[in-house]
């Protein structure tokens, strides 16, 4: 019990210092408060624009639902960049230093060390996600009369799996490499590749990026697809078990 | 049973050998100096029996237990100690501790005694980041031994310190003596001399030797009687003519040295020799036998005198 606590101490403690929650908390706060204002002000920015130029821009009504796709795509898209870089040293950076090996002579395992990490993910991700979804819920709310704010809290549910697969594979192929650029790298072509086979028919519909548009179908009270979400848990369910192979055989090369 | 007991440990890395079929039995209380050159496979050996490698063949236990098990019994400080720069010395020994299973009220009142015995109490509270080297080490000294484990392995606990900090923590291992076995690998011969027991030598994966210090010394190591001369080429000759008297010597630059005992029994042989051939002898010196001699003799990296 106190084993397992201090692994997750360390960890909760690593995020602090290095500064990589309050980075996800500004960027998920930002993100939540700047989707619904830019949205309700889009027309006036784009008269202003369309006056400078002297065209006129005709826009339809703004709706909840552009606020909500400004969230869904801008959020997924930069958030999943801000990820894999806050991310991407979790295992290998610790390999490259050498301090791993301060938890390698203890009696810990390597699941264990793997799963302070993913434990500790998930809460930054949830309170993050808490954050932006109260800020782009009250905003959208306050601007957009008529907005369903209980469905949006809810469907944020899978914007925090959607963050925590590509979380998860971060950490997974930071287990595998020595070098946290390579951990970057890999989980940036992972989510391209999700990202194309999200296009494909019938498959696609497997792909974990389609969790994202389950954000905005059940705000709209579309019934839930369970595809991406079985593609996000298979996903984890190889890559991590393979990082963790990987890194109970890995050896120190100096 | 020994403290650490290994059974032909391999270690194989595609076509390199590291280690060759390692059989050790170290017991309680000892502590033991595991020496050889860069790259003998003494850091290899300390990483398989500290649990982060795994061996290609063979067993060990320590303390009677084997893997996860026998980490308990453990405490280990690397060559090169890196640990968290963002967390203080204070913060990284309540995380070992609790890593081993220490209770809350254990650790309070560790940690004090710990950072008072490797005289890193004034720093507790400041991030490693600004930690010196020898600071750096003496807490991974404390970390290594903060729960009372039955084995210390330190890998070149000193190599890389200063002579203040090799000092400071020369000292700190003679306080760990009464408390634990200690495997300590080293490639400096006068520590090794000075703290340990036990010594084994490592060349090329495989043991060249393992004895009690004081026997190795006695049985392997002898005085010698250095000659000193003027010139190379005195050295050369007297070197020459000894040689075919039997007697035998090694020269090195303008020295030359003889066996203590052989010395003393052909004593006026030896010098009448020098005063007949003219030879310029400046000094005359007894060197007690040391370790260096026995390691560059199961190294084989310079002839022995024998």
């Amino acid at each position: 019990m106190f084993r397992k606590h201090a692994l997750i101490r360390k960890e909760l403690m690593e995020m602090v210092r290095t500064s990589r929650l309050l980075i996800w908390i500004v960027f998920c706060a930002f993100f939540g408060i700047a989707s619904p204002l830019t949205a309700y002000f889009m027309p006036d920015i784009l008269s202003m624009v369309g006056a400078t130029e002297n065209i006129v821009i005709n826009i339809g009504t703004i709706t909840y639902g552009d606020a909500l796709e400004q969230y869904t795509k801008n959020f997924s898209q930069i958030g999943t960049i801000v990820l894999i870089l806050i991310s991407m040293g979790s295992v290998a950076a610790e390999k490259a230093d050498g301090s791993i090996q301060f938890l390698l002579v203890r009696p810990v395992g390597h699941v264990a060390i793997v799963g302070a990490k993913l434990a500790t993910l998930a809460a930054m991700l949830l309170i993050g996600i808490a954050i932006s979804a109260v800020a782009m819920g009250f905003y959208t709310w306050y601007l957009f009369p008529g907005f369903p704010v209980f469905p949006f809290v809810v469907s944020n549910i899978f914007l925090l799996l959607y963050f925590f697969t590509i979380g998860s594979v971060v950490i997974a192929i930071s287990t595998m490499v020595d070098k946290p650029i390579l951990a970057g790298v890999g989980a940036l072509g992972i989510w391209l590749l999700s990202s194309l086979a999200g296009m494909v028919r019938t498959l696609g519909d497997f792909s974990f990026v389609k969790l994202v548009d389950q954000v905005v179908q059940t705000v709209e009270g579309f019934p839930f697809e369970w595809e991406p979400t079985a593609g996000a848990l298979l996903l984890m369910c190889v890559t991590l078990p393979l990082g963790i192979m990987r890194f109970s055989r890995w050896e120190p090369t100096d | 049973m020994g403290m650490i007991e290994t059974t032909d440990l391999k270690k194989r890395y595609s076509s390199v050998t590291a280690l060759d079929g390692v059989t050790l039995s170290i017991e309680e209380g000892t502590v033991f100096g595991f020496l050889g050159p860069n790259g003998a496979g003494k850091t290899t050996l300390i990483r398989i029996l500290t649990g982060m490698i795994g061996a290609s063949g063979g067993s060990y236990t320590i303390g009677g237990e084997k893997g996860q098990a026998a980490r308990t019994h453990i405490g280990y400080l690397a060559q090169q100690p890196t640990f968290y720069g963002w967390m203080t010395g204070r913060e990284l020994l309540e995380i070992s501790g609790s890593l081993y299973g220490m209770s809350t009220s254990l650790l309070e009142r560790k940690i004090p005694e710990m950072l008072r015995l490797c005289g890193v109490e004034d720093a507790a509270d400041r991030k490693i980041a600004t930690y010196s080297g020898g600071m750096r080490q003496r807490l991974g000294i404390a970390q290594a031994i903060l729960h009372d484990p039955k084995v210390v392995f330190l890998d070149e606990p000193v190599s890389a310190l200063d002579p203040i900090g090799r000092k400071e923590v020369l000292t700190l291992i003679g306080i760990l003596r009464e408390r634990t076995t200690i495997f300590m690998s080293s490639h400096i011969l006068d520590d090794v001399q000075r703290v340990c027991d036990e010594v084994a030598i490592i060349h090329k994966g495989t043991i060249r030797i393992h004895e009690k210090t004081d026997n190795l010394l006695r049985l392997h190591a002898k005085p010698v009687v250095i000659l000193e001369f003027a010139t190379r080429e005195d050295v050369a000759l007297c070197s020459e003519v000894l040689q075919t008297l039997g007697i035998p010597c090694g020269k090195v630059n303008y020295e030359l040295s003889i066996p203590s005992d052989v010395f003393e029994t052909k004593r006026g042989e030896i010098l009448s020799l020098i005063g007949s051939g003219d030879l310029r002898l400046e000094r005359l010196n007894r060197k007690d036998a040391t370790l260096e001699e026995v390691f560059m003799h199961h190294i084989e990296e310079v002839p022995h005198v024998s």
